[in-house]
This record gives structure tokens, C-alpha cells and sequence, in this order.
């Protein structure tokens, strides 16, 4: 069995720091590969284990993408390629769907197409169902397990409070939660191996798309502005003594306006 | 010397925390409720593909540098937690039994402590016995085709797990001979073999260090590693390696120490300003950073030498010289730095000033260092 | 694709309205009264759209909520939401009525559904908006998200494609009063549905209270952060909320150690919340946290450092060790319960 796994590099936005007057510092943020991406790879490496076949990542940044590849390969993937193209840059999730989708039909021989379920930057959740529809692939999302049989591909779905168990044909697309496993920890061999490979790239004559649904230019959204969110902040009534008195007061307050 | 650390160093190093901020934690709760190894220890280590980082491939192992090694070891020193002691034991049992072990040796025992169905341990220290080979009372008397070992070994680490260990015996059938010790690879589960409780140790929580005691234990031929008589040659080689990943455990562990007494000084506010800022304590940071980078590069050139596949018995004696009393103060000073939050088991510093301690008496004591670089000083021909 | 010289084509306001068993979604309320809101503004209709295996029922609630007309499709196999079942009808629908904006719950449902029909109709689509509104001059949508990890917010539009699409979170608009009176049209969609079209079979479906309590809808949160997220605190911090009868909450930090589901974090990658008690433990009040809570009407915060961010959005502040606080607290409800 054939997985294309699609991955974002993104900065690790959990570490942004802010200065002195409350402005976000952009720069100097470490890249790294999407989390539940990471989950992504990891449930087509176990497909991988119980049917055979071959796992393939893509992912569509710019020449830094390399190094998420890279870490893609160190994990026990057997393939990477790269979508890194001046003309790629600055689309939005549809040019973005579209190139990944032009890609992954230039792949070709695949069965299933994974994805994480949204990114921890932009967390649109667009690009995986939108891929989906590029490439006319029946859409399994919010994946807590995948398993496949008999040509077909069955997931339980967390859909909201609802948890739903649903099934397609091959070929599809998952996306995949967080909780769907726990990632592999990079074994040594593979990650030695993977330094002595060449990471192909591909641009936009490689994949031949339509060039002007590419890019900034290929993007129907465009981004008027932004800006750090303002936050009021009121005035604090703060509790003073022991854990027992500081509880004390504090029930005794929730009481008196009917909140215990 | 270059001590570039290169995109595949890198890609260890980041494993490598990983592991340990994934995996360790889990491992460790096992350790601290159980005073032992969780059985399945070394089958994380193999399925996370961590054993023979410095064996070839086609014994099991992994074909890399013990430079890359060692920054693994660096790593899982900053968790504090003992389990890195039986992975840098395999790994560099392995190593040893690659080394000297005939190609049948090799099939039969590297393998397995790659693949997480053997603990390794290497003996060679008795009840009355440290460091010298003339002293050894633990036989092996040739039977047939077999010999029959009798005697104890003491701190023996990993002793009670199963798997092979390498167990250095006075050899009865080199009686007279100036070299008289021959390694001996024993399963250790033999019949006659039976361990002692583990010792309560200072540091090294969890860690299954006894005594372990053969009867009578028959032993085939085929499993002495090496030729007879090289028995503490053999010693003398995996333990200098050994004291190269010890130190480079003994970094990570005074890392953390930093990382710790750092962060401390930025939450911790004195008269309006975290305490870092006061030039008692950023002297006292600067101190600690600059010992620590003088044992980093210590370990990352002696590591090199090895690698490099020259002599470097002595640079390993001269690190543990050098780093044992420089990560020891490291240690301290972190535990001075946090004060009496530093003496106290919520925080992280005392069990490192504790773990440090182990460097100085453990794969050989700090004094039979100095020995050996101020003899080998003494005895050069340079100047 | 949308021409430029086509966009006048393109009228009124959609609104996906969203049902679960023949129960209308809180957020597809809260999105027909700001669709009122956006249409009034254009001077345009609203429109709902509602897909099921029997909703028109549904259709007065929608018309009273907000709605002009009503677009009701009902067919046996839209009874479980299935996204290409879903896709195929808006969009065919919306390519005849040609709505100028097309808006849509972020609901898990909505974010499934959304992309695919953006991408159909060639359009963009700007996910999970805080705030959405026209510009006076140009008359287009501008759409305002949270992004980069919901450390900024970003306004987004789409100049030049048809139906300008928004996704919008659940809980940052309030449900408009319901006006029975209303009028309003009701049109049944002719639904065709082949074999071919269905290629996704639901073989269960039930309903999980484990993941992601309804926590935008209660009414008391106890809300749980990396300084209470040691296992004797997190112990108080249920047994609280359990004695009060509200959810626990809790930070991105604590979803990534897997103490909470993802579905109850709160924040700008979260959820926003409006309840009327906000406990935080041990939350230090970054601002990826704090915008979820804007429309929290009380707040009581607990933290060992009395100098966090948190005690600025709090009512009521303690600072102190989170585990005996909790505990005590814990005490003294039970103490108040029992008398």
C-alpha cells in the first residue's frame, strides 16, 4: 500500500515571545515540523508495517522545508519530496491545496493520502479536505485510528461530541487528531541513513499545474492586516491569609452570588 | 581539533531529548517505585534503535561514531535519571565484544544487545579487589572443554538482568604467567550463579548494582572473549571508553544543574529584581558555564581520539580527572544557587549534586586516574 | 471561477445552519443574528441553508432567529452529515442562488464541510473568524482570525472571488432573541443524490461525553494550567468542578502533557468561553490563553506568582501554592454543601 503524507514546516509558535511593550517577536522563532504531522507520518509508518508498501512525504515551503523533510526521513519514511518554488510562495490554503494537489496526481501511485488535521500556526484545517476535493478522494477526518481491509479504509472520527466510525473505498484522504498515537522517537539507523540522501526537488515545471492558481497571485483571500490583540484588564480584589481562610472567603463569595 | 557539531549531530542531540522528555519520565516512575530497571528497559532501547550506536550493522548494531553516541548520553544526562547506565552498557559491551571477539563471538553475542533481549555487564571489581588484575580471586579452572568459574564480583551493575556479561577471572590454566586474566562471556542465568540485594547507593537511584557470586559455573571455551591472558587489557580498553560516555553523562547532568540555577535566577525576584541580575549569582552562572564548556570540550576531543581509532586510554583517565571535581562544584553551586529549595527533594538540583557524586568512585575511582595520567606523565618520553 | 465582472451577480447572506437529530446547532443561532447584522448592511436577504433526512420543521426557528428565506434540502441520506453529500448540494445550490457571502460554524462539522466547498466554488475561505464585518467603502466581508498560533489576530478578504467565505467560532457571537413573528420564505431544494455520490458510509455514530464536553455552553468552568497540572491539583480542580456542577477547562500546554482533551482547551487555538464563573488554576494569563475568556463574566484566578498576568482579567485574585488552595477549596464547598 501507497501513503503520501502531507506535512507543514512551521514555527514553533508555542515559544513566541513578546517584548517590552507587548509586541510579538516574529523572528528567531525555531522551525519545526507541524506536531500532529508528526502523527501523520507515524500512522502511515504503522500501515506501512502491517501492509508493506511505501510511504511517501510531501511538503511545500520554502529551500528551509528541507530540514522537515529531512526529519521525515530520519523517522523511517521511505521517500520525500520537496515543493519549493518562487512562484509557490505566499498562497493561501486554496493555491496551496492546489499545488500539493497537482503534486501528489504527479506521484501518482498512491492509495491513501494522510494529513494532520490542521496546523499549529494558520489552524485553518483547510488544506487536507481541500486536497481531498482537488483530487476527488473520499474525506475521512478527525482520525483517531485508521485501519485498512479489503480495499477500503475505516476510521473512528471524532466528530465533536460525536464519535463516529466511518468507512470509503480506497483511494482517500485522513486527516489525523493528535491522540491517534504516540509518534516514534527517531531510531539512530534511520536517521544516519537519512543524511546520506538527496532530497528532490520539485518546482512548477515539474508538477504542471496551471500557473496562475499558484502563489500570492492564485490565492482568492489576501490579508488586509495584523495586529496583536488588546486586552482589557480590570481590577483585581485580591484575597489575603491561609489556604483555609483565602478558600473560606472565596466560597463564601461564589455563595453570596449563586455560583456554588 | 574540530568540534563542529554537524546537521546529523544535531538531528542526535534532538532525538536524544526526545527520548528523554518522552520517554524517560515513564521509565523513571518505574525506577522510583520499583528501586530497579523496568524488565522491558531494553526493548525500548532496541525498538527506539539506541543499542550498538558503535557496531556495525551487520551485528545488529547501528554503525555510527561514539561521538554521536555520547551526545546522545549527554542528553539523557540532563534528565538525572540512572537509566542511562545500562545503555551505555550494552552499547559499549558490544563495542568491546566487536572489538575483540572472534567473528563467531561476534555473530553469537553482539546481537543480542542490540536488539533489547540481553543486558550487558562488564566485571571486573571483587570484595577486595578495584583495580589491580594481581589481586583477583574470582577463578576459572579448565575442565575439558569447558572452564569452571568459583568466586565473587562486587557493584555489579546489571548482574541480576538476563543476558551475557563479560566477567574478568583469573585464569588457573596462565598460572605463574605475568598476564593471567582472561575475559570470560557468561550468560547469566548459568546454573550456580546466584546475586545478592541491590545496594542503596547515594546517587544512581534504581540502579541494581550487587554482588553477584558463581559456583561452580561452567562455561564453554568458545565464550572467552579475546585471547587468554588479556582479560584486563580488555578491562583496561572498555572501561576508558566507558569513562569517556560516563563523563559526557556527568555534562548533561551538570547542564541541567545550569539550566536549573539559570532559571531560578530569573523567576526568583529579590528587591524588585530576579536575583540573577546580582553580581554574586551571574559570577556564580559564569563560573558553572565556563567549567562546564571545559568538560564538554575535554569529552568531545577524547571521544574524537577514539573515534579516530587512536590511543586514548589516557585522554579518557584525563577526563575523568579533569570533569569529576568540575561537575561536582557545578552541581553544588546549583544547589547553593536555589538555596534551601536546593537541599529539598521538589527540586531537581540536589539529585544531580547527588548523581555527580557517582563520577568520582564509579568506572573506576578518580584516584586510579591520576594515576595513570601522572604515571603515564612521569614514564613519556616528550616532554 | 468567478469573473471579476461577475461579483454584482452575487447577492445576500448565507448561512449554513447545522443540526444534529433534528436539533439546531447553538452556533448556527449565533451566526443568523450576525448575518442580519452583515446583511442589513449591504442591504441584502439572509438566506439558511439546512440539509437533512427531515428538517423543515427546523425552518420557523431559522426564519425567527434572523432568516429570510429559508433553503430546506431534505433527501434519507443527508440523516448523517457526510461531506461530500454536503458539498454537492451547496454548491450546486449556491451556484444557482449566487449568495455574495457564505457563512459557516466553525464547528467540527463546519470545518470538515467548509474547505471542500470553498474549494469547489473556487473561492476563498477564511477559518474559524472572531469577527466579522463590511468595509463601508468597498462593501466586501472582512473577516478577523486569530493566527500564528493565535498570537495575532489577522483581517482577511476575498476582493475578487464569490461567495466571499467565513468559518466562525462558536461562542464569540451572541444568539439573537428569537422573534416568532418573523416572516419568512421556506424553499425545498430538489435533492438528487446518485449511487456515485455516496463514497463515505457511517457504520456508527454515537454520542461521546469524553470528548469535548460542551464546554463553550457552560455555565461554570474550572480551568486548569501548567501550575496545576501536578496530579494532586488537577484531582481538586475536577472534584470542583463536579461539586459545582461546571466543566474543567484548561490551557494548550495542558493539552500537549494530555491532562485535558483538546476539544476543552480554551484560547485563542481553543475555544472562547462565556461563563459565568472562571476559575483559572495555575494559569499565568498569556494572552493566547486570556482571549478566550473576554466573555467570562467572573473570574477568579489562583496563581503562586502574585505578580502574573492572570490577576489583570480576574475579579478575584489568590496567589499561592495551587495544591493547598484547591484542596481547601475543595474543603469549603463541601463544608458550604453540607450545612
Amino acid at each position: 500500500m501507497n501513503i503520501i503524507v502531507c506535512i507543514k514546516q512551521v514555527p514553533n509558535v508555542t515559544q513566541v515571545k513578546w517584548d517590552a511593550d507587548g509586541s510579538l517577536i516574529r523572528t528567531g522563532l525555531p522551525t519545526i515540523i507541524n506536531p500532529v504531522d508528526k502523527n501523520a507520518i507515524e500512522a502511515a509508518l504503522q500501515l506501512k508495517e502491517q501492509h508493506g508498501g511505501k510511504v511517501t512525504v510531501l511538503s511545500m515551503g520554502p529551500s528551509q522545508v528541507e530540514s522537515a523533510l529531512r526529519e521525515a526521513l530520519c523517522m523511517g519514511v521511505d521517500d520525500v519530496i520537496q515543493l519549493t518554488d518562487r512562484k509557490f510562495a505566499g498562497a493561501d490554503t486554496w493555491a496551496t491545496s492546489y499545488t500539493i494537489g497537482c503534486a501528489i496526481q504527479k506521484i501518482g501511485d498512491y492509495d491513501l493520502v494522510i494529513t494532520g488535521v490542521e496546523a499549529m500556526d494558520g489552524n485553518t484545517a483547510q488544506v487536507g479536505p481541500q486536497v481531498a476535493e482537488y483530487l476527488g478522494l473520499p474525506l475521512l477526518s478527525y482520525a483517531l485510528s485508521i485501519a485498512v481491509a479489503d480495499g477500503k479504509v475505516t476510521i473512528d472520527q471524532k466528530l465533536g461530541d460525536v464519535a463516529r466510525v466511518i468507512e470509503a473505498k480506497l483511494p482517500a484522504l485522513v486527516t489525523v487528531e493528535k491522540e491517534i498515537n504516540e509518534y516514534r522517537v527517531t531510531p539512530i539507523d534511520k536517521l544516519i541513513d537519512a543524511f546520506e540522501r538527496t532530497i528532490p526537488v520539485w518546482g512548477v515545471d515539474d508538477i504542471s499545474p496551471d500557473v496562475v492558481h499558484l502563489g500570492l497571485k492564485g490565492s482568492p483571500t489576501k490579508l488586509r492586516k495584523v495586529y496583536s490583540p488588546k486586552l482589557e484588564k480590570g481590577k483585581v480584589e485580591m484575597l489575603e491569609g491561609t489556604p483555609d481562610e483565602v478558600a473560606r472567603q472565596l466560597v463564601d463569595k461564589l455563595n453570596a452570588k449563586f455560583l456554588i | 581539533m574540530d568540534f563542529t557539531i554537524s546537521p546529523v549531530n544535531k538531528m542526535i542531540i534532538k532525538a536524544a531529548k526526545d527520548f528523554s522528555e518522552r520517554k524517560i519520565p515513564a521509565i523513571e516512575a518505574y525506577m522510583k517505585a520499583n528501586n530497579d530497571y523496568p524488565p522491558d528497559l531494553m526493548e525500548i532501547y532496541a525498538k527506539n534503535r539506541m543499542l550498538g550506536f558503535n557496531v556495525p550493522r551487520e551485528y545488529g548494531g547501528i554503525g555510527t561514531s561514539n561521538f554521536n553516541m555520547i551526545l546522545y548520553i549527554e542528553e539523557m544526562g540532563k534528565t538525572a535519571s540512572t537509566c542511562f547506565l545500562p545503555f551505555m552498557m550494552n552499547n559499549s559491551v558490544a563495542e568491546t565484544i566487536c572489538h575483540w571477539g572472534s567473528e563467531e563471538v561476534k555473530k553469537k553475542f553482539v546481537p543480542p544487545l542490540c536488539d533489547g533481549t540481553a543486558w550487558a555487564t562488564m566485571a571486573f571489581t571483587e570484595p577486595d579487589t578495584g583495580s589491580d588484575p594481581k589481586m583477583l580471586t574470582t577463578t576459572a579452572r579448565p575442565d575439558g572443554d569447558d572452564f569452571i568459574i568459583n568466586g565473587t564480583k562486587r557493584f555489579i551493575s546489571m548482574a541480576n538482568k538476563p543476558g551475557y556479561g563479560v566477567f574478568i577471572c583469573k585464569d588457573l590454566s596462565l598460572a605463574g604467567q605475568k598476564n593471567n586474566t582472561t575475559a570470560f562471556i557468561i550468560d547469566k542465568s548459568s546454573p550456580g550463579i546466584s546475586c545478592s540485594k541491590h545496594y542503596e547507593l547515594t546517587g544512581l537511584e534504581g540502579a541494581d548494582t550487587c554482588d553477584i557470586t558463581f559456583t561452580d559455573v561452567r562455561v564453554p571455551k568458545g565464550n572467552i572473549l579475546g585471547n587468554q591472558g588479556e582479560g584486563f587489557n580488555i578491562l583496561l580498553r572498555w572501561i576508558a571508553g566507558e569513562r569517556i560516555q560516563q563523563a559526557a553523562g556527568m555534562v548533561g547532568v551538570g547542564q541541567r544543574a545550569f539550566d536549573e540555577a539559570k532559571k531560578y535566577s530569573l523567576q526568583r525576584v529579590v528587591n524588585g529584581m530576579p536575583m540573577g541580575y546580582m553580581q554574586g549569582f551571574y559570577w556564580m552562572l559564569g563560573e558553572m558555564k565556563v567549567k562546564l564548556e571545559a568538560c564538554r570540550l575535554m569529552v568531545y576531543q577524547a571521544v574524537c581520539k577514539q573515534d579516530a581509532g587512536k590511543a586514548f586510554e589516557v585522554d579518557s583517565a584525563e577526563v575523568k580527572v579533569f570533569t569529576t571535581p568540575m561537575i561536582q562544584e557545578v552541581t553544588r553551586m546549583a544547589v547553593q544557587f536555589l538555596g534551601s529549595y536546593g537541599y529539598s527533594k521538589e527540586y531537581i538540583v540536589e539529585k544531580l549534586f547527588r548523581l555527580a557524586m557517582h563520577q568520582g568512585v564509579v568506572a573506576s575511582s578518580l584516584e586510579i586516574n591520576k594515576t595513570i595520567v601522572g604515571m603515564t606523565a612521569l614514564m613519556s618520553r616528550s616532554k | 471561477m468567478a469573473d471579476k465582472a461577475d461579483l454584482t451577480k452575487y447577492k445576500g447572506v448565507w448561512v449554513f445552519a447545522e443540526q444534529q437529530d433534528g436539533k439546531l446547532a447553538k452556533i448556527s443561532l449565533e451566526l443568523l443574528g450576525k448575518a442580519r447584522d452583515l446583511a442589513d448592511k449591504l442591504g441584502e436577504k439572509v438566506t439558511s441553508v439546512i440539509l437533512g433526512a427531515s428538517v423543515k420543521p427546523l425552518a420557523d426557528d431559522l426564519i425567527a432567529y434572523g432568516a429570510d428565506r429559508v433553503l430546506v434540502a431534505e433527501h434519507p441520506e443527508l440523516a448523517e452529515y457526510r461531506t461530500e453529500l454536503y458539498t454537492k448540494i451547496i454548491c450546486e445550490e449556491a451556484q444557482k442562488d449566487k449568495p455574495e457571502i457564505l457563512i459557516i460554524g466553525a464547528s467540527p462539522i463546519g470545518r470538515d464541510l467548509t474547505p471542500r466547498v470553498s474549494f469547489r466554488l473556487h473561492t476563498g475561505c477564511t477559518a474559524d473568524c472572531t469577527e466579522l464585518d463590511i468595509d463601508p467603502e468597498e462593501k466586501i466581508l472582512v473577516s478577523t482570525r486569530p493566527a500564528f498560533g493565535g498570537n495575532v489576530m489577522a483581517t482577511i478578504i476575498c476582493p475578487e472571488h464569490r461567495p466571499q467565505m467565513s468559518t466562525v467560532r462558536p461562542g464569540v457571537f451572541a444568539v439573537p432573541a428569537k422573534d416568532p413573528a418573523r416572516k419568512g420564505e421556506v424553499v425545498t431544494v430538489d435533492v438528487n443524490i446518485e449511487s456515485s455520490d455516496i463514497n463515505v458510509t457511517v457504520l456508527s455514530s454515537s454520542k461521546s461525553k469524553k470528548h469535548g464536553a460542551n464546554i463553550q455552553d457552560a455555565v461554570k468552568i474550572v480551568s486548569v494550567g501548567l501550575g496545576a497540572s501536578d496530579s494532586t491539583s488537577f484531582a481538586a480542580i475536577q472534584e470542583i468542578a463536579r461539586l459545582i456542577d461546571g466543566e474543567v477547562g484548561g490551557t494548550r500546554p495542558c493539552v500537549e502533557k494530555v491532562l485535558i482533551e483538546h476539544g476543552v482547551q480554551i484560547g485563542q487555538t481553543g475555544k472562547n468561553v462565556r461563563p459565568e464563573l472562571y476559575m483559572a488554576c495555575g494559569i499565568s494569563g498569556a494572552v493566547q490563553h486570556t482571549t478566550g475568556i473576554a466573555n467570562a463574566k467572573y473570574v477568579v484566578a489562583i496563581n503562586k506568582d502574585p505578580n502574573a498576568e492572570i490577576f489583570k482579567f480576574a475579579n478575584v485574585g489568590i496567589a499561592g501554592d495551587a495544591k493547598q488552595i484547591l484542596t481547601a477549596i475543595v474543603k469549603a464547598i463541601k463544608a458550604v454543601k453540607q450545612e
